[in-house]
């Protein structure tokens, strides 16, 4: 399924805080706690770009440079 | 811990304490409440000068929330055996200028409606409150949240509780609402709180904490190089030690600099006699 | 009634405002530079070590109260006002943010200007993500050369050259465009930590140098005739004014040279809001002055410098050159709004040994290029650009330098020893990434919030998209593989429960982007593109003398030129396209006309 240009970016990803996803065309095809899980995911093919979502920020001030 | 320490006060919680009865004002005018509190209030660590100035008055919080900061502070950054900490250092009093102050009353927020709760993460501040604001707002839901949960205010828990209540904050467990909203949750409220305690333990001693910059001499910083003619030049490609680390100085006051030409406001751009003017360029 | 008319017209005087305005004077020019802020000087910074107000309480920077900018992640939400500083802190003033930036100063690779051709001739057209709209400059960095040059010579940067024309040169960056000439100024040694970089880079096959920095270390006298002291290493330089002159600053460099001819007039407190024009000229420039009166700027020329918020801001409001539609993919004015793609570093804590943390200067670093642009082979990563690479010993200052390893409580006691251990014990290496443009980011005017003024605010759409986040977790595996290879015994954090008497620890390995765009932990100043410049008028705002294709007056100064962002700060560049500019304007007020 090619997904509406419009909607192509906006992928929710806030749903994945802390794990790792796998992306294809713009949209998350498998998530998992940590990458070796993601790598030997079954819905993961080659090809496929797989990076971890960060936590968010817990607050609204931020120390450290 | 507070100022005029009645039981009643502190299980009552801010809405519900007595006006001052005239005896305790009487007993004020006479700067006993004064005096005495002030070294409650600062504790025994801080008396390495001989004659220590008296507390400043307070700016913004109620003697009943300058107990809570002060508690809540020390937990964050304890008096003990190893160093003072908030409660010595004047953390409540620095929270209490900052929230007083411009920064407190949110002059460099843009606060223009309207408001709505952000759908998704990475919107920061959303609500119509300013630093000040969320404080005086969020203490007595805490007070609550503590009294429910372990039995007491937080000023008169165990320091075990005490850490555990501000744990419970800073993982969003304690449901506190501001104003019958969500919005603002617990865990924003403590990054706030927590950053506002580690600039009050390390900031110079101008704002009111870091007294007799204790927070300095304990990380290791040794404050304005400045002051010392920035030296650091000397030291930085060498792996030499640098030997004021553990003598931290402040910022200098204006009165004690020499050469400030008197009369000067504005800066005055240098423009040395001999710059050309032409466009060519050459070598350095 | 309008002012007396100026040959030029210059709203803002930062970097770009300032150069523009010491080589049109020194060229004859009358011109008028408004400012929004107030003036200063160094006379401003002779106590400004005081971390709480500068780098906490953001006391130099834009105060959003007035006026800030709104952000949507994606055309679906509604944007929401920045209410507060944190991502990024514009500065105000005379001077603008050249006052209180780190002074790190980059030259663009020579691929970052043909960056969609030179994708596509390597890796092919599917290299290039849908909704990815990366172009070319319109420019190439051999163009540009000379007035990088001219930049860094008025600058003093120090650095050693790693390209001199055509020749890699031991000792600087194999990977840069080639330069005409040597650094004006040499670099200073390498910090301890520095030196444990170097050589665990130069270990690992990659190329080490110092990066170029415009934090004078030995005094300079720049072909103006100005004369600068060197650097203290003070520890206050980002987001701080440099009391000696020895960070690179418009207020010690060419404003007073532009004021020396007695041809430049700052209006301060001038906040420009509309350009008056009739479609194809500017004839003035509208602002409120310092009572909040309207007044009138009339200029031959008109030069926008005034970041890329309110350049883009100024063009929209006053209906000049054509709104970009991201949806109908027509129009120019707000296309291709980017950031820097900032995450991938690595960190260390260790147990024993420690530096002279405090100590620094803003751009003291050593860097590697080696996995910036297309410095490496991309085949198979599934993202394309990257960024630099470097350790900096910038000066730690206790309330933002405080750090622990994963596992040691948020407070208390044990977080108490923590912070006295490692303060001066922390490492970082950093990654400083490529942000490619999409369709979708684009700034354009919100319909809901407004200034002080009453003008419209700009609106930001902008996201992390999945070649970001595919590089950032690549750069982290770099970051983490050199700093391993600086302190070998050490630990991975978090792996066993913290002790502490417990041995190196270092945390790294593939870097994260959060979900989305977040605007409160800050990350970089470093906001680019909304007036790109192009070969085309059909996809760019500007030529490659920064001149409107809509309007020949008109010329559009800065970041905002930028049709994507590089894996580099920006203000070398920046600094390159305002001489560019100038000269291009000096032309334009001789014979008029189109110069491209």
């Amino acid at each position: 399924m090619t997904p509406d240009p419009k909607t192509l970016l906006a992928q929710e990803l806030d749903d994945y805080d802390g794990r790792w996803v796998a992306m294809r065309d713009g949209l998350v095809v498998a998530h998992a706690d940590d990458e070796e899980t993601l790598r030997n995911h079954p819905d993961v093919r080659p090809g496929d770009l797989r990076f971890p979502i960060g936590e968010p920020a817990t607050g609204f001030y931020m120390l450290g440079v | 811990m507070a100022e005029e320490s009645r039981p009643e006060a502190q299980s009552a919680g801010p809405f519900l304490e007595r006006p001052l009865s005239r005896r305790a004002l009487l007993s004020r005018a006479a700067g006993l409440a004064g005096a005495a509190a002030g070294s409650a209030l600062l504790g025994e660590g801080g008396a390495e000068g001989a004659a220590e100035p008296p507390p400043p008055p307070l700016r913004f919080f109620t003697p009943w929330e300058f107990a809570y900061v002060t508690a809540m502070a020390e937990t964050i950054w304890p008096t003990d055996d190893l160093g003072p900490g908030a409660r010595v250092a004047g953390v409540a009093y620095y929270i209490d200028g900052q929230l007083a102050g411009s920064w407190g009353q949110g002059h460099r927020m843009y606060l223009d409606g309207p408001f709505f709760q952000p759908a998704d993460s990475g919107h920061g501040w959303q609500i119509p409150m300013t630093p000040a604001e969320v404080y005086r707002a969020f203490l007595p839901g805490f007070d609550v949240y503590c009294k429910t949960t372990y039995g007491n205010p937080f000023t008169v828990l165990s320091p075990a509780q005490q850490a555990q209540a501000l744990t419970d904050l800073s993982t969003g467990a304690a449901p506190i609402q501001i104003g019958g909203s969500t919005a603002f949750t617990s865990a924003s409220f403590f990054s706030l709180f927590r950053q506002n305690v580690i600039e009050g333990m390390l900031s110079d001693p101008a704002y009111g904490g870091n007294r007799d910059m204790v927070g300095w001499k304990w990380v290791g910083f040794p404050g304005d190089p400045m002051r010392r003619g920035d030296p650091y030049e000397k030291y930085i490609f060498t792996t030499k030690p640098y030997p004021y680390e553990s003598k931290p100085l402040p910022l200098q006051p204006a009165a004690a600099k020499q050469g400030v030409t008197s009369g000067a406001a504005r800066p005055s751009f240098h423009v040395p006699a001999n710059a050309s003017t032409n466009t060519t360029s050459g070598g350095a | 009634m309008a002012n007396k008319k100026a040959d030029v017209v210059i709203v803002g005087m930062g970097w770009v405002g300032g150069i523009i305005a010491a080589e049109l004077t020194k060229a004859g020019l009358e011109v008028v530079g408004l400012e929004r802020g107030s003036a200063r000087g160094v006379g401003n910074w002779a106590d400004d070590h005081d971390e709480l107000r500068y780098a906490i309480r953001y006391e130099l920077f834009q105060n959003v109260a007035n006026e800030t900018w709104t952000l949507r992640h994606n055309l679906q939400e509604n944007a929401l006002p920045i209410r507060q500083l944190g991502s990024f802190l514009p500065g105000t003033g005379l001077g603008g943010a050249g006052v209180h930036w780190n002074g790190q100063t980059w030259r663009f690779h020579p691929r970052d200007f043909t960056i969609r051709t030179s994708t596509i001739e390597r890796y092919g057209a599917s290299a290039i993500p849908d909704g990815m709209s990366i172009q070319d400059w319109g420019i190439t960095y051999d163009e540009l050369e000379p007035y990088y040059d001219k930049f860094e010579y008025m600058a003093g940067i120090a650095g050693k050259a790693g390209n001199l024309q055509g020749k890699t040169v031991p000792g600087g960056n194999p990977f840069e465009g080639p330069r005409s000439r040597e650094y004006p100024v040499p670099p200073p040694p390498d910090t301890e930590m520095e030196a444990l970089f170097r050589e665990a880079a130069t270990s690992l096959g990659y190329h080490p140098f110092y990066a170029p920095t415009a934090n004078l270390p030995r005094p300079y006298k720049n072909p103006d005739g100005i004369e600068r002291g060197p650097c203290t290493y003070c520890g206050f330089c980002e987001r701080f004014g440099c009391e000696v002159g020895a960070k690179a600053d418009p207020t010690v460099t060419v404003i007073p040279v532009a004021l020396k001819t007695g041809r430049l007039k700052i209006i301060e407190h001038a906040n420009a809001y509309a350009i008056r024009n009739d479609g194809k000229t500017a004839q003035s420039v509208l602002y409120f002055d310092a009572a909040g009166v309207t007044q009138e700027q009339p200029a031959d020329v008109v030069v926008l410098g005034a970041y890329v918020f309110n350049n883009v801001r100024l063009l929209l409001v006053s209906k000049l050159g054509r709104p970009y539609d991201p949806v109908a993919n027509t129009g120019v004015v707000g296309k291709n709004y980017c950031y820097q793609t900032g995450g991938g570093g690595a960190t260390a804590w260790l147990s024993e040994k420690q530096f002279n943390r405090y100590m620094g200067s803003g751009a003291n670093q050593v860097a590697i290029d080696d996995f910036n642009a297309d410095n490496f082979d991309h085949t198979g990563l599934g993202f394309i650009g990257g960024g630099s690479i470097s350790l900096g010993q910038s000066g730690a200052r206790p309330i933002q330098g405080l750090s622990v390893p994963p596992g040691v409580p948020a407070f208390g006691r044990d977080w108490k020893v923590a912070i006295r251990k490692y303060f001066k014990s922390v490492v970082s290496i950093g990654f400083q990434g490529e942000s490619p443009a999409y369709r979708y980011h684009f700034l354009d005017l919100d319909p809901n919030y407004r200034d002080r003024y009453g003008q419209p605010l700009i609106r930001i759409t902008f996201d992390w998209e999945p070649n970001e986040r595919a590089m950032v977790a690549f750069a982290g595996q770099k970051t983490l593989q050199i700093m391993q290879a600086m302190f070998p015994k050490a630990a991975k954090a978090g792996a066993a429960p913290y002790s502490p008497t417990g041995p190196d620890l270092i945390q790294g390995g593939p870097g994260s982007l959060p979900a989305h765009y977040d605007t409160v932990p800050y990350q970089s100043t470093h906001n680019t593109g909304g007036a790109i410049m192009g070969a085309d008028p059909g996809t760019s705002v500007v030529n490659s003398y920064l001149q409107m294709w809509d309007a020949p007056n008109v010329f559009v100064v800065g970041a905002c030129n930028f049709p994507q962002n590089a894996g580099f700060n920006p203000t070398g560049t920046v600094g390159a396209l305002a001489y560019r500019a100038a000269e291009g304007i000096l032309k334009y007020h001789k014979s008029g006309g189109m110069l491209v």
